[in-house]
């Protein structure tokens, strides 16, 4: 019932975040801390991978709504990817999925921050 | 005074019989035996000093006779020696003696015959040579050694013991003197031997049965009528005695043996010793010996009696007096033990007649023939059995009359006591019958009430009042005190309850009115708790008050058992003025609610354990949800009637009120504690039950976690419960639609999906505000979501259909 998250750098401010595990009250504060914190002082374009998420709460997509607002003041780029059903249906569920840049897999969601860039 | 106690009074430990037979036997047998005991000592004593008397005369005479013999004896050798012719005859020259021989020889032969008790009579010269002899054989034989011829030689009258040894065949006596010339000079010795059977002759004149016998100065026996006495010792002999005796070779060998008789053992003879000496024969038998010394010789004359001969008489005349006693002590223990069932008999008739008096028996006691009979009687005891009868004669009047008087105020007391009591029953069954009997019910809810009375008349009471609205007032109330007076008191409270409830709406008015009413007409200072509460079926909630009563107990569908809140509320009828606060329980589906008085809680089990709270809250537990009121009420009657096990201590007054579970089925309850991280064991736990319970119920994991997940993190970080607050709780219960959750904040007083504005979903990312999703989250997630907030805390109750749309079996 943790969460556990890498890291990886893909070049200049790109990365890709990957989460594993469960996002809800307990594990927010990782996710905000490992998140908010590739925008601080540079345009950065991040991508995150969900492929191992089993579940998120409201607490998460608190942090990922805060993301998105960081990427958008520092013109910067959050992009999600690889959703699980349920944790899609989440973010369906508040509406997120028509204001946040959202991938099927991780491949499409690598090849959308290229572009961007 | 028990039977038993009667029957012991009957038999007394000493009965007065005995007694009587004691004393005359004491006082008749005594005496006589002292007097005869007396008189027969008396007599021994006489006859043994006569005999004893007798003895020793006898003795004396027989001794005298003996001395006389020896001085007889005595005189005669002394004659012989002064005798002319024997001086002549030894100072001749002894070739010139041959012509006085013949004249000698024919003295010596005269006096031989003149005296027969002699053996010899000799003649011997100054060396010891028989020179004339009775018996002619021993002429010219020396006899120089004896002593009575040495004793005789040296100028001495010697009389010898009475010898018997290997020098003397026959047992004699000698006895030697010394002849002498006209100057003196010594001639030769005169000498006689006297048979010892003179001597015996003269003891065996001793009368019949009686035994004469001499003793020496050695103690030694030296003249006896039996043969195996003589020459035996008294006592035990001084060894160098003995040995000088035995080399005398005056006593025959194998003799000086001592006879062992005890009572002699130190008599020597010729002590001047006399008088008498009882003694035991070698035989065991009892002798008695009168001892007297001889004046001549150093010997001691014994006449022995055996103490048998003089004893004999005596002993008859004891045997013939014991005899007597005996047969006058049969005689008069006959004559005493008639005497005594004389006397108590009568008084035994009369303790019989008075014990039978003390149990009540007069015609057994007062007719006994036994007590009759003494009537005549014209002593004492005649006329204690007279008194005796006319006190039973008169007890038996007065009891009678006595009798008489309790029955007739038995019976006017049962009559008036049959009357009371109907009249009370009467009263009993009205009071019961002013409670409602008829329960309203409505669609989704019933109610059920019961009351019973500790006595006749309870003082507790419960009321349903249909209000306004479809509401239900409902009443449970206790009031102080019992009987007639507390059921009067009931009636007006309930009354008064009733007006208030139907005049006001809020409860804690409605006891504030009946409080001020009450207090207005209360003489007695009666009080009465009240529990007053309103339910409204429409919105699902009781809202109450409580006048000094219980809490309700409150069971949800989940099986969870609370009691509601109260304020400590004065009861009615205590203080003008009084307020009440109110409470509210919001009811949901399957909800049971318990109005009690304390005749529940303290139900006391025969050991004297109350039924208590904790016990009343566990059978709360078990009931089922939507059960039946009047069910509840008759199990809780049944249960407290096991448990008193006999009458019941105080009324007891139950009101149940039962919500219809429109789905019925067991509930599965978890209960955690206010952390959020009991969110996700919780969540780990309703996951496991779910997949256990097939696919359709595993798929509504995710929407039922995540629901919980956004209700228990908003509850418990903003609604911060205490350290050790109360645990929350989860129910779940499946049924063939979907999911059903009812989740129990404690803590919390707020209706989390009324506090939350729903989110605005169409605002881009710039302008979405940052939360506020969690309660989106959860409507969206289930298919009805509703919180109930009361005294007790949130009651959040979820529903999630199964996803397939389709409805399970």
């Amino acid at each position: 019932m943790t969460l556990a998250t890498t890291l990886e750098t893909l070049g200049e401010n790109r990365h890709c975040l990957r989460l594993e595990g469960r996002v809800d009250s307990l594990t927010a504060t990782q996710l905000e801390q490992a998140l908010l914190g590739l925008w601080d002082g540079a345009e950065a374009r991040v991508l995150v991978d969900f492929q191992a998420l089993d579940y998120i709460s409201s607490a998460g997509l608190r942090i990922i709504l805060m993301a998105a607002k960081r990427a958008l003041r520092g013109r910067g780029r959050l992009l999600l990817c690889a959703l699980q059903p349920r944790v899609a249906e989440v973010f369906e569920m508040s509406g997120f999925l028509k204001i946040l840049d959202v991938a099927a897999t991780r491949e499409l969601g690598l090849a959308q921050l290229a572009e961007a860039a | 005074m028990g039977p038993v106690m009667a029957e012991e009074r009957l038999r007394p430990r000493v009965s007065l019989t005995l007694k009587v037979v004691a004393l005359l036997l004491l006082a008749a047998l005594l005496p006589m035996l002292l007097v005869s005991q007396l008189q027969l000592r008396g007599s021994l004593e006489a006859v043994q000093s006569a005999e004893e008397k007798s003895l020793l005369l006898e003795g004396q005479s027989l001794a005298r006779q003996v001395d006389q013999l020896l001085e007889h004896k005595r005189q005669t050798v002394l004659m012989l020696a002064e005798h002319r012719l024997v001086q002549d005859f030894l100072a001749a020259p002894p070739g010139g003696r041959q012509s006085l021989a013949a004249a000698v020889q024919g003295h010596l032969q005269l006096l031989m015959r003149g005296n027969p008790e002699f053996a010899n009579l000799y003649l011997l010269d100054p060396q010891g040579v028989f020179v004339a002899v009775t018996d002619p054989e021993l002429l010219g034989e020396r006899r120089q050694f004896r002593e009575y011829f040495q004793r005789a030689a040296a100028g001495e009258m010697y009389v010898s013991n009475l010898l018997m040894g290997i020098r003397t065949p026959e047992p004699g006596v000698y006895f030697s003197a010394p002849v002498r010339g006209a100057d003196g000079a010594l001639l030769g010795v005169a000498a006689v031997e006297l048979q010892g059977a003179a001597i015996e002759a003269i003891l065996a004149r001793a009368t019949s049965g009686h035994q004469a016998f001499l003793v020496d100065q050695d103690g030694l026996v030296i003249s006896h009528p039996e043969a195996a006495w003589r020459y035996r010792s008294l006592g035990q002999l001084d060894p160098a005695r003995a040995a000088a005796i035995r080399a005398s070779g005056y006593f025959p060998d194998g003799t000086l043996t001592p006879l062992g008789l005890a009572g002699l053992e130190n008599l020597r003879g010729g002590t001047g010793q006399g008088g008498f000496f009882p003694y035991r024969g070698s035989d065991g038998e009892a002798w008695l010996a009168a001892a007297t010394p001889l004046q001549r010789q150093t010997w001691t004359l014994l006449l022995a009696e055996p103490e048998r001969l003089f004893r004999a008489p005596l002993d008859s005349l004891f045997q013939r007096s014991l005899g007597f006693l005996a047969l006058a002590g049969l005689g008069l223990l006959l004559l005493a033990v008639a005497w005594g069932r004389a006397l108590s008999r009568p008084l035994l008739a009369m303790t019989e007649s008075a014990a039978r008096l003390q149990r009540g028996d007069y015609a057994a006691a007062l007719e006994a023939p036994a007590l009759l009979a003494l009537d005549g009687r014209r002593d004492e005891l005649g006329t204690l059995a007279r008194v005796l009868r006319h006190m039973g004669e008169e007890v038996y009047r007065r009891e009678f009359h006595l009798d008489q008087q309790v029955r007739v105020r038995t019976a006017e007391l049962e009559q008036a006591h049959a009357r009371v009591a109907g009249e009370l029953c009467l009263a009993r069954e009205m009071q019961q019958a002013i409670l409602p009997q008829d329960f309203p019910r409505g669609p989704g809810w019933a109610c059920h009430g019961a009351m019973i009375p500790a006595r006749e008349m309870g003082g507790d009471f419960y009321d349903c009042i249909p209000l306004a609205g479809g509401r239900l007032g409902l009443v449970v109330a206790d009031v102080s005190g019992k009987g007639v007076p507390a059921a009067f008191f009931m009636a007006v409270c309930r009354t008064l309850l009733e007006e208030a409830a139907r005049e006001l709406e809020a409860p804690g008015a409605v006891l504030a009115r009946a409080n001020e009413l009450l207090c207005a007409r209360n003489p007695l200072a009666f009080f009465v708790t009240v529990l007053y509460g309103v339910f409204d079926p429409a919105r699902g909630r009781f809202t109450y008050a409580s006048a000094g009563h219980h809490p309700p107990l409150l069971r949800r569908a989940p099986g969870w058992v609370s009691a509601g809140p109260t304020a400590c509320d004065l009861a009615l009828g205590v203080l003008e003025g009084a307020d009440y606060q109110e409470f509210t329980l919001q009811l949901g589906p399957g909800d049971l609610l318990l109005l009690s008085t304390d005749g529940v809680d303290e139900a006391c089990s025969p050991q004297g354990e109350q039924f208590g709270a904790v016990r009343l809250q566990q059978w709360l537990a078990a009931r089922a949800p939507g059960a039946d009121p009047g069910d509840c009420c008759r199990d809780l009657l049944q249960e407290l009637g096991e448990y008193e096990a006999g009458e019941a201590a105080d009324d007891v007054t139950l009101l149940c009120l039962s919500l219809t579970d429109p789905a019925p089925g067991a509930w599965q309850c978890w209960e955690l504690p206010p952390r959020l991280e009991s969110i996700g064991v919780l969540a780990r736990a309703l996951e496991i039950w779910l997949d256990a319970r097939g696919a359709a119920a595993a798929g509504l994991a995710y929407p039922a976690n995540l629901s919980l997940d956004e209700l228990l993190t908003n509850a418990i970080t903003h609604g911060q419960p205490a350290d050790g607050a109360a645990p929350f709780r989860l129910g779940a219960r499946l049924d063939s639609v979907g999911l059903a959750l009812q989740l129990h904040i404690p803590w919390q007083r707020l209706d989390p999906f009324a506090a939350a504005p729903a989110p605005d979903l169409s605002l881009g990312v710039a302008a979405r505000p940052v939360g506020g999703l969690g309660l989106h989250l959860v409507r969206c997630c289930m298919d009805r979501c509703e919180a109930r907030v009361d005294a007790l805390g949130t009651w959040i109750e979820l529903y999630k259909r199964f996803n397939d749309g389709k409805d399970r079996p």
